[in-house]
């Protein structure tokens, strides 16, 4: 009985050749019937964007491997190249699973979405019968050993993404968004994100404003917000706790002058100021002003940057989270080989002798 | 007796400090703050701490809080209590870092003050005493509290302004939370202060005990500093880092004056 995994990721193979051995959520199931036989007693597929990954128990590990090369190739109905694909047995096996869990191997190091990817995949071959007693302790392990890094390491602090990165700020400087009204200035790609993002984090109301009230319009409606027009958002600007601006504007469209007029209204209530247009919006002297905070987006991005740094350096922590529980399972795994491996009357001495030892 | 119940307050102290070390510990790690933990070092040292003022209570048959020994006591564990209480309402990680010293240094100071009560404090078998100085007392850890609450968010403010964002920034209370608590903790206090106030001139009053007092002007100018932050505060509305530094300084203030007032009181002199 040997653990594998055979796939391909973002690490090993550009997305033209990964979309192309990808495998839709609705034909896990028949594939892992297909797979299903004398030699992949158990396997779990785990497809996602950056990843195409088959898990297996199986009796030889050449065999088991062989199948899957062409059982892919079959499914893809193209020719492989077998130098983008690795094939992990045992302990490595064991470690690639912990790490892709805990976001380890994920392009973004630390991000969370993988970890549910990999309970669907695990929960699909589960409900399918599919799994035996290696995968499901292997895959139960694995999502321990995810909790575990993620509570005892800072590998998912910090957002390393712009948009990311400005929502946390806010969230540190307002706590609640509930009662905290968001501005959206210019109704760019880049401020809807920023918007989605704040109202994913309970932000209250939105306003939207922008030279085409079109545009305002259908965003705010997409939003749940309300557009108001060009010409008097500077009027409206007071009731905004956090402006984001990302208009297309040449110029700066908000001065300290014209802030300076606002915040006698605001009574020294905090403003966080987003900038993320190019060239940038608001004048860099508002920054001056009490109570309000200005962040463009260089500055966000230098965060951005330092969070990703910082995640790699918790890496070497990590991993020795999971070098000790790789060993761990390592045991237990060689155990029930060994048991296995045992005459059924053999197997039943042994569980006596637990037995009377635990007593 | 005496010996057995201080070890109840060295064991206090002990916790105390073990609680600043782990949340002192946890942000040099850039660590998140667990709640549990806070709870497992805070909890049993406040509830040794209690015991200790409560056996002393009882074996000084009255409230421990006249002599200097007692009332910096007694300070200190208003602080926790004041902590523990707030800590109910709003989640305050790291607010150990700041104040518990301030808790240590009280307690420990006291340990080297005289215990024993002052022989020229005429009204110190009052029951107006033990009101007036423990309610006097809880209003002081408030408005120490309330300055504890407020150099944290001037720490985050600075950082925030600054652009120099550091691990604590994003480990620390929300910058509005901060204010919040800081500024209902100002009222709690004042409120605390002012009954504090008039249990102590009634007090005065009922024993017949007059005459000006250096420590009276003081207290007025005191509670009429927190008044005038409250006005600013519920009334005109005003936030930010002002307020922050009008607690802060305001309770700088009272810690550096206090000694001084005291000695020179009649009716405080301990």
């Amino acid at each position: 009985m040997h653990l594998i995994v055979l796939g391909l990721s973002h690490s090993t193979a550009p997305v033209a050749i990964r979309e192309r051995f990808a495998i839709p959520a609705g034909d896990v199931v028949a594939c892992l019937d297909a797979l299903s036989g004398d030699t992949i007693r158990e396997a779990v597929i785990l497809s996602t964007c950056n990843r195409v990954e088959i898990y297996a128990v199986c009796a030889r590990v050449n065999e088991a491997a062989e199948l899957l090369f062409s059982w892919l190739e079959k499914h893809a109905g193209t020719p492989l190249d077998r130098s983008h694909f690795y094939l992990r047995e045992g302990v490595e096996c064991i470690t690639h699973l912990y790490e892709v869990a805990a976001g380890l191997d994920s392009m973004v190091v630390g991000e969370t979405e993988i970890l549910g990817q990999v309970k669907e995949a695990y929960r699909v071959a589960h409900e399918a019968r599919r799994t035996g007693l290696g995968l499901n302790k292997l895959f139960q392990s694995a999502f321990s050993v995810a909790k575990e890094i993620r509570s005892h390491t800072r590998i998912g602090m910090g957002s390393v993404s712009v948009g990311s990165v400005a929502v946390d700020l806010a969230c540190q400087i307002f706590g609640d968004l509930s009662s905290r009204t968001v501005l959206l200035v210019g109704a760019g790609e880049t401020s809807e994100t920023t918007a989605r993002a704040l109202r994913s984090r309970g932000a209250g109301s939105l306003l939207v404003t922008n030279r085409s009230s079109e545009r305002a319009t259908s965003l705010a409606a997409s939003l749940d917000g309300s557009a108001i027009a060009w010409e008097e958002w500077l009027l409206e600007c007071h009731r905004a706790d956090i402006l984001v601006s990302s208009t297309a504007a040449q110029h700066v469209v908000l001065t300290r002058n014209a802030l300076q007029h606002v915040l006698p209204r605001r009574n020294g209530a905090p403003l966080f100021l987003i900038d993320i247009a190019v060239p940038r919006d608001i004048s860099r002297d508002v920054s001056q002003l009490e109570g309000v905070y200005l962040y463009d987006i260089d500055d966000l991005q230098i965060i951005a940057d330092q969070n990703l740094a910082s995640r790699q350096k918790e890496m070497a922590v990590c991993k020795q989270i999971i070098r000790s529980r790789v060993d761990k399972f390592e045991g237990w795994f060689i155990q029930q080989k060994n048991q296995l491996a045992m005459s059924p009357a053999a197997r039943k001495l042994e569980g006596w002798k637990r037995a009377s030892a635990s007593v | 007796m005496a010996v057995s119940y201080h070890a109840l307050l060295w064991a206090a102290i002990f916790l105390y400090t073990a609680s600043l070390f782990y949340a002192v510990g946890r942000l040099a790690l850039a660590r998140p703050y667990h709640r549990g933990a806070k709870i497992a070092f805070l909890l049993p040292g406040f509830l040794l701490h209690t015991a200790y003022i409560w056996e002393r209570g009882l074996s000084e048959g009255r409230c421990p809080v006249s002599s200097l020994f007692e009332a910096m006591t007694f300070i200190a564990w208003c602080l926790v209590a004041l902590h523990l209480a707030v800590s109910l309402f709003a989640q305050l990680n790291y607010l150990t870092v700041f104040y518990m010293p301030i808790v240590l240094i009280v307690q420990l100071a006291a340990m080297v003050v005289p215990a024993n009560r002052p022989r020229f404090v005429e009204w110190q078998d009052s029951s107006w005493l033990g009101l007036h100085a423990s309610i006097i007392t809880l209003g002081y850890a408030a408005f120490g509290l309330a300055g504890a609450v407020a150099l944290m968010y001037l720490v985050q403010e600075r950082q925030l302004r600054t652009h120099r964002l550091t691990t604590s920034f994003m480990l620390f209370p929300p910058m509005l939370r901060l204010e919040n608590v800081q500024a209902w903790l100002v009222f709690g206090g004042f409120i605390l202060f002012t009954a504090g106030l008039l249990s102590g001139f009634f007090g005065l009053h009922v024993l017949k005990m007059h005459g000006w007092d250096p420590k009276l002007s003081w207290s007025i100018g005191v509670w009429g500093m927190y008044l005038v932050f409250l006005l600013g505060r519920f009334l005109a509305g005003m936030q930010g880092r002002w307020m922050a530094w009008f607690s802060l300084i305001g309770w700088v203030f009272v810690v550096s004056t206090f000694w001084l007032v005291n000695s020179l009181s009649r009716f405080h002199h301990y």
